[in-house]
């Protein structure tokens, strides 16, 4: 018997059911972690999912601020949460006590779908703890894969920290240096667990500085034409000089992990690298989750429609199933419901696969009518949609499988602001467009691209950050608070190199007054 | 809240005697009772010296300095700022729990036997004794392991355990049935601390944004019977982020590009780790709590009265308690505790069969005083100047400032009546709406105002009886120096000595002239009542309202 059923608080008859759900989740092909189900009054399930799903995290007033937006909107009848599931080994799921039967089963699929998700899909691998609980390298299953992510252990370990530390200097330092910490968030670089990179050549202590520069062969008495001395000298120089710059460039590549950096070279005190250190970890735990949401809930949203309406429910349930999907995939016009678009890329893979609509052949047939009718009769449907759950995130996922007859069938579209009207106005149908903005949309996890590029900037031990400008201008505010922050972190001035209104522009801050320069196009 | 300490903990004391059960006993069905108060007592006496209701600490345990490792540890005793009694949790596992009245039970790991456990039982919360019994340590409910990772509440059974100079106590508090516990919200939650510190930080954010607040207007319009609803900005964590504005995104539906997209604000049918994106949430604040913050952020000083109180109505409250009186004011809570503590003390209590039967002695009354309330004597005098020169803007400002004034003065005076008067060449009296909205254009004689209120007053509020606060706000554009020669004589002779303070808010307008500020300061330089004040614009209105109200007239 799995470990899900043992140690269940649920009541009998939801019992049986997930005992039947997991069942037939497992003959569809579904692969899970053992999951435990939890059945919670409405201000558990609020309180828990304001702590983002870990009973057990650290005191900080935002979960309090996500607490209230919660109850609030479950009191006044605006939402309300039908589950969660967080992806720990064995995964923790939760269910809202009071929920109908139908409900409880359709989020029990839903939830296996996700379980499946987390287990099998590359970007969770990051996520796997060693045995001290940090976050290892990925190693490729060998065997049955059942990765340590003792999550609730990890965030209670780290809840455990804040309040030793907070017991300690108390709850103002503490607190306000979360803050800080919270506003330097996003700057991880959430592919790197996946890229190895080589980083730099074998650690040379002194610069050598005898230089052979590479010679283009010539005959003797043509050396000198052909590699003539003036050109040799001028070579050797421009190779010392690129072996010096690197040398005494820090760090010797530019940095997305803006955390790690931080961690490993600010001059902070012990609590302080605990905590930075505690955020770092946390956003990397959950950056998978938001590199992959269309992704996540569109695999389970696919396989509790599946489960659903083949095998649990009941003939009376399937109105009330109905009327509850439809809910939950309902789209309002401006924002894309990740549920939506995600089953029905889903599907739409499933059924070109099955009909063998890709690959070269398709690609070359303009044929529309040929096009409609293709079909190989392949069946390799559920076959591609099983891989494509395992390698894939978001922005690949779009990338290959958002067809431009997909585009259009569900009426996509790009909008963007109209100061003339003041209001956001439908910009334009085009498929490529739509694909780009949603790739650019997603890219990063929707997060601009800011990377350190030298810690010892001008030599004065200012910290020079440069922000990637894809086209979109930072929010400049916000810009200003997040120097600040990291200030209060490096402790020196931070300076942030970005585009204003297409002006390249440095922004400083030396901790107390923020300038401003701009660089002349030269 | 008005007990002081001891008083507490002795009752804390008291109730961990109440709580004491068997293990898988049911909990005496009031779960909102004593018992739940007892515990919430003692957490606000002892509070800064527990740690964290309901901490999961499963791999670190800090006492008094060491270190322990215990899997399933039982909670977070954090080093008391003045520790008064030392214990090692990891002896009193080893020791074993003595439940009494039941078998020894080990507690290697923190874990109660399977036996303990019972779905009833919500929260276990830990005492410690000091080596005169008494309690000096609690902890919030714990939580344990079950399961492998499995946060739950602890379920336990009621123990006491000897320790070197000490003891624990293990508590538990459960629920009778669903609906109580929901009722009640009797089990406190580990969120309540994050929630309120949030609330407190919210508060400070009303009070360093009140500026900006106050003159947006964005405060009223929402007011209902005794609710100001304010929209807050959540707080907000900044980041590196794109302007939002200038984004833009991918929608999904009909429409033909150039569409204007609908409002899109419903946040749909919300999802777990969806609904980002809107910003406003609304904090519910009582007026008597916005008049506090304004308070407190513009520092007013508490309004003296005039002392002149008249005894309009006597009023019966019942306050207290006494051993006699009808059998219709019995009060029963108090009645059964008292028999409550007898058994006790007598020896008779059986917490197998919790019977309780109340003796004549035990039978607690409630008991009423008769107060003499003072009725509403404070009466403010909006005038306001709506000749053509006062624009929309002059007139948002002194709706903004008279609500504030309104909302600081109610907190004050138990009853407060408000009188509107509008002028431009003449005065009228008019309601709150009109007063508001009316815009009219000609000259302006204010004058007319003042001998209108002048009127009132003499008509409806002697002034020995009455706190007057007249306020007038204009342009400063008065008609010609005769009138505002016979303004000045009003002010001397007729309203400044019946008044508690009078104040003219001279709002900045482009058309105005602005004289009249200037001639009253010319006229009547020391006048103490008479408080004068210019408003420049919207952000002015906080410096305004503390001009005004500073001193406590």
């Amino acid at each position: 018997m799995p470990s899900g059923f043992k140690d269940s608080s649920l009541p009998l008859y939801l019992l049986r059911e997930q005992q039947r759900i997991e069942e037939i989740a497992r003959a569809q092909g579904l692969d899970f972690f053992p999951t435990i189900f939890e059945i919670l009054s409405y201000d558990r399930l609020n309180e828990i999912a304001a702590y983002g799903g870990f009973p057990t995290r650290y005191p900080h007033w935002r979960f309090g601020m996500e607490y209230e937006r919660l109850s609030k909107s479950y009191e006044y009848g605006l939402s309300k949460i039908y589950e969660m599931v967080i992806n720990t080994n064995p995964a923790i799921a939760y269910l809202l006590e009071g929920n109908s039967l139908t409900d409880q089963k359709l989020v029990m699929c839903h939830v296996y779908g996700h379980v499946d998700f987390f287990k099998n899909n590359y970007m969770f691998r990051s996520t796997d703890l060693d045995a001290t609980g940090r976050m290892v390298s990925l190693e490729p299953p060998s065997g049955p894969y059942d990765p340590n992510r003792r999550w609730i252990d990890k965030m209670a370990n780290h809840g455990s920290v804040v309040r030793r530390l907070i017991g300690r200097h108390g709850i103002e330092p503490i607190e306000s240096f979360i803050d800080t910490c919270l506003s330097l968030e996003n700057l991880i670089d959430p592919q790197s667990p996946f890229i190895v990179r080589k980083r730099s050549e074998p650690v040379e202590e002194d610069i050598p500085f005898d230089v052979t520069v590479p010679r283009l062969r010539a005959k003797d008495y043509m050396e000198e034409y052909i590699n003539p001395a003036p050109y040799i000298e001028a070579e050797k120089k421009r190779i010392l000089d690129e072996r010096m710059a690197r040398k005494v460039s820090f760090p010797e590549q530019p940095e997305q992990d803006i955390l790690l950096f931080l961690i490993e070279h600010a001059p902070l005190e012990k609590w302080e690298r605990a905590i930075l250190t505690i955020i770092r970890d946390e956003a990397y735990y959950f950056a998978p989750q938001a590199q992959t949401k269309i992704m996540n809930e569109g695999w389970a949203s696919y396989h509790h429609s599946k489960l659903m309406t083949e095998h649990v429910l009941d003939f009376s349930e399937i109105v009330d199933y109905a009327d509850n999907n439809a809910g939950v995939m309902a789209t309002n016009g401006r924002q894309l419901n990740p549920y939506k678009l995600g089953v029905e890329l889903f599907r739409n893979i499933e059924e070109r696969w099955d009909k063998g609509q890709f690959g070269r052949q398709w690609d070359a047939c303009d044929d529309l009518a040929e096009r409609r009718h293709w079909d190989l009769r392949l069946g390799l449907g559920k076959k591609r949609i099983f891989e494509v759950r395992k390698y894939y995130n978001d922005v690949t996922f779009l990338d290959e499988f958002l067809t431009e007859e997909f585009a259009m069938e569900h009426g996509l579209f790009t909008f963007e602001w109209s100061e003339r009207r003041g209001s956001f106005e439908v910009m334009s149908r085009e498929f490529r467009k739509v694909k780009q903005k949603l790739l650019s949309q997603l890219t990063n996890g929707g997060n601009p691209v800011v990377r350190v590029t030298h810690g010892n900037y001008e030599n004065r031990g200012e910290l020079f950050i440069e922000h990637q400008h894809t086209g979109i201008d930072l929010r400049l505010d916000y810009a200003e608070r997040v120097l600040e922050a990291l200030v209060r972190v490096w402790k020196r001035p931070v300076v942030l190199k970005t585009i204003i209104s297409e002006e390249p522009v440095l922004l400083r801050y030396d901790g107390k007054v923020h300038g401003r320069h701009e660089l002349s196009a030269a | 809240m008005e007990r002081i300490g001891r008083d507490r903990l002795r009752n804390v004391e008291l109730g961990l005697e109440l709580e004491e059960r068997g293990p898988g006993e049911r909990c005496r069905d009031e779960p909102r009772g004593e018992g739940r108060d007892v515990d919430r007592m003692a957490r606000e006496e002892l509070g800064d010296r527990f740690d964290d209701a309901r901490s999961v600490q499963r791999t670190h345990l800090e006492v008094n300095g060491a270190t322990f490792t215990v899997r399933g540890s039982l909670g977070a005793f954090r080093k008391t700022r003045e520790p008064r009694v030392s214990f090692r949790l990891r002896e009193v596992l080893k020791e074993g729990v003595q439940a009494r009245g039941g078998p020894a039970h080990q507690h290697e790991h923190g874990e109660f036997p399977a036996e303990l456990c019972h779905p009833s039982v919500l929260d276990v919360s830990i005492v410690a004794f000091n080596e005169s019994s008494q309690p000096v340590h609690q902890t919030g409910p714990v939580w344990a392991e079950r399961g492998q990772h499995n946060a739950r509440p602890l379920p336990g059974g009621a123990c006491s355990v000897a320790l070197k100079g000490g003891s624990f106590h293990i508590g538990y508090a459960s629920h009778g049935n669903q609906e109580k516990r929901r009722a009640g919200r009797s089990v406190t939650l580990k969120i309540d601390r994050d929630h309120s510190r949030f609330r407190d930080i919210v508060r400070g954010r009303i009070r360093k944004g009140l500026r900006e607040y106050i003159s947006h207007g964005e405060l009223i319009g929402k007011q209902g019977k005794d609710l100001v609803s304010i929209p807050i900005p959540q707080i907000d964590v900044p980041r590196f982020t794109f302007g939002s504005k200038n984004q833009g995104g991918v929608g999904q539906g009909p429409g033909q590009p150039g569409d204007a997209l609908g409002d899109g604000e419903e946040s749909g049918q919300g999802q777990a780790g969806e609904g980002e994106g809107d910003h406003i949430i609304e904090v519910d604040l009582t007026l008597e709590e916005l008049a506090d913050i304004l308070g407190q952020e513009l520092e007013l000083p508490a309004i003296e009265d005039k002392g002149k109180s008249r005894i309009l109505s006597r009023k019966d409250r019942y306050t207290g308690i006494r051993r006699v009186g009808p059998e219709s004011l019995k009060s029963f809570k108090r009645t059964y505790r008292e028999a409550l503590r007898r058994s006790i003390a007598a020896g008779t209590y059986d917490p197998k069969s919790p019977l309780i039967v109340p003796q004549a002695d035990d039978k607690r009354f409630r008991s009423y005083r008769s107060e003499e309330e003072r009725a509403a004597n404070a009466v403010i005098i909006y005038m306001m100047d709506v000749s053509g020169s006062m624009g929309d803007e002059q007139k948002e400002i002194v709706r903004i400032e008279s609500f504030w004034i309104d909302t600081w003065l109610r907190r004050q005076y138990d009853g407060i009546e408000s009188r509107y008067i509008i002028h431009d060449a003449v005065a009228r009296e008019v309601d709150r709406d009109t007063f508001f909205k009316t815009r009219e254009s000609g000259g302006t004689m204010i004058s007319s105002a003042y001998r209108l209120a002048d009127e009132i007053i003499t008509r409806d509020y002697p002034a020995s009886e009455w706190n007057i606060y007249p306020f007038h706000f204009s342009d400063g554009d008065n008609w010609s120096t005769d009138d505002t020669r016979l303004c000045i004589d009003l002010l001397k002779n007729s309203l400044l000595p019946v008044s508690n303070m009078f104040a003219y808010g001279q709002v900045h307008s482009p058309y105005g002239s602005g004289q009249f500020i200037k001639d009253l300061r010319e006229n009547l330089p020391s006048e103490p009542k008479l408080v004068l004040s210019e408003i420049q614009d919207r952000e002015a209105i906080v410096g305004s309202i503390k001009e005004f109200l500073g001193k406590g007239h």
